[in-house]
């Protein structure tokens, strides 16, 4: 008995079969197999979660934005006025320990940290001031911590995909609760570090599979 | 803030507003980017340049659709339309998506993986198509007008796509071993 088509049943999906493709399926074990088998590729493709851009998208599209004169400063919303005292004190904190972290973790030397610690000294005095040094701040905090779970991943192999699915479901959390609280300089925090690890990891499944391992 | 005020303020160039549309919506406009690029770095260069042109076209943003649907058209005709498309996609290596969907289990990471990597496979008009309808929910009527083609063209590049998804998910990715036309073999 011949089948009916591969495109024939993916036609199928959407609509409805003839009556000899209908007296074919009512008939064929198999056909009706490859049919369920296509609706539930189908399914699999319509529930496909959104995929979270990389942490770096904001910068370069706010970098353009910003040459092209789009943006002007954020307005200062009242209710917002509690919030710059944070920011500074949530500023200065992960400038001190990213610095220390990042200068620990590279092997830099005291002469190099105690730098780095003078630096975290200089407070900024507004929240722009603030708001780009933690910017500058993350930057220097996801660097090295790439480079550190490059090194501790070498040196204690994980199961990437284990740790792929844990990132993703921190990243999921996390993104949910910048919906509630966008501007909390700890849930961002947490965020970008989760969302830097997952592409960290994805990159390292990706080099897996093209060195002819399976990563699935 | 409601999201009108958002919009409101955005037009104006406020810089908090643009950071929260952005917030809100970069998940979307990445994810139809990304599976119509096929690509990590052209996908980057894409959904930059789609925010960009959402961005200098707010100001005319009246309301006359809802945001999403404005911005999601944006998103599609930046991806499909983007300039560096045929330079980029000679230089097109097959690498892995650039975000992954949740992961509340092992299995369900893997299947997803495996249909984003099997997406990746498929020839860019299939792709484009079957992204359009089957992921994002447009149309024939609709994807004909993205892509200049006519709705009996974009179904019968669905069908083909579909079964070509079918080969790539299958253990081992053997072929059905089926006809592959649109022909119907009935006894």
């Amino acid at each position: 008995m011949s089948h009916l088509s591969i495109e024939t049943l993916a036609r199928l999906i959407d609509e409805v079969p003839s009556a000899e493709e209908a007296a074919h399926l009512d008939r064929c074990d198999e056909c009706r197999a490859e049919l369920e088998g296509l609706k539930a590729d189908a399914a699999a493709m319509a529930g496909l979660p959104e995929i979270e851009p990389p942490s770096t998208q904001w910068l370069a599209v706010e970098s353009r934005l910003a040459a092209e004169g789009l943006l002007r400063p954020a307005t200062r919303h009242a209710s917002h006025r509690w919030f710059r005292p944070l920011m500074q004190a949530a500023a200065a904190i992960v400038i001190f320990v990213v610095g220390s972290y990042t200068g620990s973790l590279l092997g830099l030397r005291a002469a190099d940290d105690t730098a780095t610690v003078a630096s975290a000294a200089s407070v900024p005095v507004t929240a722009d001031a603030a708001a780009a040094a933690v910017r500058a701040a993350e930057s220097s905090y996801l660097t090295a911590l790439t480079r550190y779970a490059e090194l501790v991943q070498r040196a204690d192999p994980v199961d990437p995909l284990a740790r792929l699915a844990a990132l993703e479901s921190i990243v999921l959390t996390t993104r949910a609760a910048l919906g509630q609280s966008p501007a909390d300089p700890v849930i961002n925090g947490y965020h970008l570090t989760a969302l830097a690890q997952r592409d960290a990891t994805i990159k390292r499944l990706a080099s897996t599979s093209s060195a002819g391992q399976t990563w699935f | 803030m409601t999201d009108l005020e958002l919009i409101r303020q955005a037009q104006d160039g406020d810089a908090f507003a643009i950071r929260e549309l952005y917030r809100q919506h970069s998940g979307r406009m990445y994810s139809v980017v990304r599976r119509l690029a096929g690509d990590d770095a052209l996908a980057e260069d894409w959904a930059q340049e789609a925010w960009v042109r959402v961005f200098r076209a707010l100001p005319g943003f009246r309301g006359e659709s809802r945001f999403t649907t404005w911005l999601h058209r944006i998103a599609v005709n930046s991806a499909l339309h983007g300039r560096r498309w045929r330079e980029r996609r000679s230089r097109h290596e097959t690498t892995m998506p650039a975000g992954m969907p949740e992961g509340s289990s092992q299995d369900q990471t893997v299947l997803r993986l495996r249909l984003e990597k099997a997406l990746e496979k498929l020839p860019d008009r299939m792709r484009q198509v079957l992204v359009l309808h089957d992921v994002e929910g447009y149309t024939h009527q609709e994807i004909g007008e993205f892509l200049g083609v006519t709705p009996g063209t974009s179904k019968s590049q669905l069908f083909k796509a579909r079964a070509r998804m079918r080969d790539f998910l299958r253990p081992g990715e053997k072929k059905s071993g089926r006809p592959n036309g649109e022909e119907v073999c009935l006894t």
